[in-house]
């Protein structure tokens, strides 16, 4: 959780103006080497094993992100009571995107109803149907 | 019949005989030559909603100049063409962008100008004179030319909303798609110095007036909804002085009776 209101984005302390507020996304991966046995034709070489991608099922992720929601404990606005997924609420992310590794930032784009402390948490559901999940610290969000 | 044409003919040969011999006294002339350029005053791009300018700076370029001999008094008509490459100052450009964009609710970081260039691309003709001294040819012309002209500039424009997630990215961008065509006025006079029979060394001065339209457009794209939108701006015709000093090598040719 990040506080943008700065020329840059600093890791937000315990307030933090609403439409400043940033939450980034780590997405890591873990790339499974295959490992094929390759004859090659040659009679004075040994048969070697080579890595091969190709051998692999390739796009296949068996973990990969299928949603993603924010949720907050508190009410934030009007429709988007406690629990609600708040993510429309931040700039757009492409859910099919998040099979790369990178970071993805998540800023929030809209001010709360009123000001108050919030708990987010975020939660990720993958293709196999295990939910990872962040709870992040409370923060009082500033209108 | 016969007879008619070649009376005619007998006629009319003292005048082609005294003409070729008169046009061999002043040879035809071949120039290379380079020069410093300088572009006078500074490059202003006169429009209210995006005010920008910033002095030229010197460059060095060439070109190529035929003069024909047009009749035994020297007179000539000249057929040249030539670039003339200038540059903007990026130091200044940027500072002038930044203030421009210097808004007390945003930060402001401004990259670039990554180049600058104020180009023309001349060809054209004129009349041009040859007057004799003991030791040097001294030649004024006046030409009136076409310029194919060109402004190159790239810059970048960061602005963060302070207290706030929104960012937008402004490209500034003038491009060799929008080359403008006016006409010039050159003037200027060379001193030549006779080398050989046949070569020339020369220097001079020439003085250009033309017009050049910069044409910038500016591309805001918002970072967080890529929402995006293009602004172009086209002022009026942007007068331009350019300064030349020009040092040559002439090749002489086609005379029979020079009066060196």
């Amino acid at each position: 959780m990040f506080d943008n209101s700065g020329k840059e984005a600093v890791p937000a302390g315990a307030a933090v103006i609403a439409k400043a507020l940033m939450l980034k996304l780590v997405i890591d991966e873990k790339v499974d080497v295959c490992l094929n046995r390759k004859q090659r034709y040659n009679p004075f070489a040994s048969p070697v094993y080579a890595f091969k991608k190709a051998d692999c099922q390739e796009d296949f992720y068996k973990d990969s992100v299928v949603s993603l929601q924010v949720t907050s404990n508190h009410n934030y606005s009007a429709g988007y009571e406690a629990g609600k997924n708040l993510l429309p609420l931040f700039s757009p992310i492409v859910i099919k995107d998040l099979k790369t590794k990178a970071d993805r930032n998540l800023y929030l784009l809209e001010s709360p109803a009123d000001t108050g402390t919030h708990v987010f948490t975020v939660s990720v559901i993958l293709a196999d149907g295990d939910t990872m999940r962040n709870v992040l610290s409370p923060v009082k969000l500033l209108k | 019949m016969r007879l008619m044409f070649l009376s005619l003919c007998m006629m009319l040969l003292p005048i082609f005989n005294l003409q070729a011999r008169a046009t061999r006294q002043y040879p035809a002339v071949l120039e290379l030559f380079g020069s410093a350029t300088s572009m006078l005053g500074k490059f202003e791009f006169n429009n209210a909603a995006i005010p920008l300018s910033a002095k030229y700076h010197t460059n060095f370029n060439g070109g190529i100049r035929a003069s024909l001999p047009v009749n035994n008094r020297g007179l000539y008509l000249d057929l040249f063409m030539m670039g003339v490459t200038g540059s903007i100052d990026k130091g200044e450009l940027a500072s002038v962008i930044q203030a421009h964009y210097a808004d007390a609710n945003y930060y402001i970081t401004v990259t670039g100008p990554s180049r600058t260039a104020a180009d023309m691309f001349l060809f054209g003709a004129g009349p041009g004179f040859r007057i004799r001294t003991k030791v040097i040819d001294i030649n004024p012309h006046l030409y009136l030319a076409g310029n194919v002209s060109q402004f190159l500039m790239d810059a970048n424009v960061e602005r963060k909303k302070k207290n706030d997630n929104y960012s937008e990215n402004i490209s500034l961008n003038m491009d060799r798609q929008d080359a403008h065509f006016s006409l010039a006025i050159i003037a200027g006079v060379k001193l030549e110095y006779k080398l050989t029979n046949w070569l020339y060394a020369t220097a001079g001065i020439n003085y250009t007036v033309s017009g050049m339209k910069p044409v910038l457009r500016e591309t805001v794209t918002g970072t967080l909804l890529a929402e995006k939108h293009e602004n172009v701006y086209r002022p009026l015709t942007h007068t331009t002085s350019v300064l030349q000093i020009q040092v040559g090598a002439q090749f002489r040719f086609w005379k029979r009776n020079t009066l060196h």
